[in-house]
């Protein structure tokens, strides 16, 4: 999951990078509005966190240019100051939610999951698919009822095509999910991780579209695990 | 007791008063006046039969045994003559013996079957005259008097009353607008008082009431700014504290210790920003600073570059005015000047070098002038400076260091300003009050 995080105050935005981190999400850091101007087109965010008081304005300025030109990734507003009109003007002004500083970070992970599931147009933190069910909030995946251990990109990489079940995925796309865009990235990283995701999955569970990128595989695909000798 | 209450008891009651003492005395002499006038026609009706019966013939009455003249009577008058022999010559009623026969001369009051009659008894030639008046007619002329007298006065005494009454309130109806006006606010509503229809002698009331108001809501407003500043400059180095332990709590090794170290820097950002917080609220408090120590101005420059430690390589210091004193705390001077120089140092430039010259301003004061060679700042921003938790875009510092140099200014009488420096960067002037001594080497 990739978020975009737009915090002027350095010391703040590393601490949310690194708490994130933790929790398997790809921090990406604007400290002004240019800069998250630019970084919003360069890189596929699931999620956006927008602090308020940025050296070249308001953050919620930002916001309104963005719903204006029709972006619709879920924004999350921090705000250091928690009087009703303050915390009232981000949610009027297309905020999906608000969290006022101090916060605690589970709650900035829970506030974020629940953002992301509800943009994919899911209710429950629960992603079934055929034989393989995920929790977004555990972070637990079963195949037939039997847990399977994945490593943390492999686990990113498994939400970013759950969430998004019928689509062709680029392999940018994936990349700014596992990664954001401030990390040096092998060549052959994502190829590598999809294959240990076939292995442990089967090799149905992630179609290769030539050219394009790849795709969730049909739930009747799964568990057909390869033959190894 | 109301305003309205008193005018009309103290009107109303003087009015009452004062129309029926008029009353009272109108009627006495009324009375006087009718009895005196009666009395009189009295008198003259019995001299008139006086002058009559005197010219009648000496004969007679003296004929004896003649039946005594009969005169029709008049309703309520009476009369009766005697011969100088005491017989009865002439007489209106037959049955009125015990009022018309003659006793002293003169008015007196007599009466015969229950009826009061006023009497006057008069001689002349030996004839003795008795005239008599009912009283009852008397008091029913008195009483007709009166109430042609009376009713109009009391007409105009309850009509001047109801005149009171409604002018009085109506005098009064626009302070009782603006009573209610003021019963029905909300307590915390700092909106004007509307002046409209307010009678002239109430308006430098409410003028100065709103003006107040308005004050007030001007102070409101920037205590609320200032709280929700504050609030914020805190609860930001806060949320860093509180992330990074958090996220220092779930990793290990390095990365536990890089967001421990982080974190502490985050206390310290936090530390700062409060004591520069407690030292304002202090300069701009009634606490006094004097600890004794004499302000020269040479001690201050120097205190103030051991405050900043190793940066103070790169201030050079030029004092024109080595045995000057300020009339202000040292305490404070040596705050104020270190601030000023942190924020030349900070924002100066790497490495520039900054400088801090001390000079006589005429013979009251003595300017601190702090230069830097950095990029200045535009117009819009050099009067924002001394704003509190106003910074340049970079987020460096809490906001507040120039904010306290300028209240610390303003405590005294000094004045801070900025302007764009000769090398191009930024030149703050502290001008602040000195004490007298022997004149500087002003340049």
């Amino acid at each position: 999951m990739h978020v975009l995080l737009v915090e002027d105050d350095t010391l703040v935005a590393a601490g949310i990078r690194a708490g994130l981190g933790v929790h398997g999400f790809a921090v990406d850091v604007a400290t002004s509005m240019r800069e998250a101007r630019a970084m919003i087109d360069g890189v596929a965010s699931d999620a956006v966190i927008l602090d308020r008081g940025l050296p070249d304005g308001d953050g919620i300025a930002l916001l309104t240019e963005w719903r204006d030109s029709g972006r619709e990734e879920p924004v999350l507003v921090l705000t250091a100051r928690d009087a009703v009109a303050d915390r009232v003007a981000g949610l009027q002004e297309g905020a999906d939610d608000y969290l006022i500083k101090p916060f605690d970070l589970d709650e900035l992970v829970a506030r974020l999951q629940a953002l992301i599931r509800r943009s994919a147009g899911r209710a429950r933190p629960m992603i079934e698919h055929g034989a393989l069910r995920l929790d977004t909030v555990t972070r637990e995946v079963t195949l037939n009822g039997r847990p399977v251990s994945l490593s943390r990109r492999e686990l990113v990489l498994l939400e970013a095509f759950l969430q998004s079940p019928r689509s062709i995925l680029s392999s940018e796309r994936l990349k700014d999910s596992l990664y954001g865009l401030s990390e040096e990235v092998e060549s052959n990283a994502l190829n590598v991780h999809i294959h240990h995701l076939r292995r442990k999955l089967g090799s149905g569970i992630i179609e290769t579209v030539r050219g394009l990128g790849y795709r969730l595989g049909r739930p009747d695909a799964l568990g057909a695990r390869k033959t190894t000798p | 007791m109301s305003l309205r209450t008193r005018l009309l008891l103290t009107l109303g009651l003087t009015l009452t008063l004062l129309w029926g003492l008029a009353a009272a005395w109108l009627l006495s002499g009324l009375y006087d006046q009718l009895e005196k006038t009666l009395d009189q026609r009295l008198a003259q009706s019995a001299r008139m039969v006086a002058g009559l019966m005197e010219q009648l013939p000496e004969d007679a009455w003296a004929q004896a045994r003649r039946p005594a003249l009969s005169i029709p009577a008049i309703e309520g008058l009476a009369c009766q003559v005697h011969s100088p022999r005491g017989e009865v010559i002439a007489r209106t009623h037959a049955d009125m013996a015990a009022v018309l026969t003659p006793g002293e001369r003169g008015h007196a009051y007599r009466q015969e079957a229950g009826v009061t009659w006023r009497v006057f008894t008069y001689e002349r030639s030996g004839l003795v005259i008795t005239t008599a008046d009912r009283m009852d007619e008397r008091n029913l002329l008195l009483r007709n008097v009166i109430e042609v007298a009376v009713v109009p006065f009391v007409v105009a005494l309850s009509g001047s009353l109801l005149m009171l009454w409604w002018g009085v309130a109506s005098g009064l109806a626009p302070l009782g607008r603006l009573r209610q006006a003021l019963a029905s606010r909300h307590p915390e509503a700092l909106a004007p008082v509307s002046t409209r229809d307010v009678p002239v002698e109430i308006r430098p009331l409410v003028d100065t009431l709103n003006d107040l108001l308005r004050r007030v809501q001007q102070a409101m407003v920037r205590e609320q700014r200032f709280t929700s500043d504050a609030a914020h400059e805190l609860r930001t180095p806060l949320t860093a504290i509180k992330t990074h332990l958090q996220v220092a709590s779930r990793v290990e090794g390095e990365a536990a210790r890089h967001s421990l170290a982080l974190a502490e820097q985050g206390v310290a950002r936090m530390v700062r920003t409060l004591e520069q917080l407690l030292m304002l609220a202090r300069v701009e408090g009634q606490l006094t600073f004097d600890d004794g120590q004499p302000s020269r101005v040479t001690d201050i420059m120097r205190l103030a570059c051991d405050d900043i430690g190793e940066k103070a390589g790169r201030v050079a210091v030029i004092d024109r005015c080595p045995d000057a004193e300020l009339d202000m705390p040292r305490e404070l001077a040596v705050a104020a000047l270190r601030n000023l120089l942190d924020n030349a140092l900070c924002h100066g430039g790497e490495d520039g070098g900054v400088t801090l010259i001390a000079a006589a301003q005429g013979a009251r004061q003595l300017c601190l002038r702090v230069c830097d060679r950095g990029l200045g700042l535009d117009p819009d921003a050099l009067a924002r400076l001394p704003q509190r938790f106003w910074r340049d875009g970079k987020g460096r510092g809490s906001g507040l260091g120039l904010a306290i140099v300028a209240a610390i200014a303003e405590r005294f009488g000094g004045e801070l300003s900025f302007e764009a420096g000769d090398g191009g960067g930024l030149e703050a002037r502290l001008c602040l009050p000195r004490r007298p001594s022997p004149a500087c080497d002003v340049p």
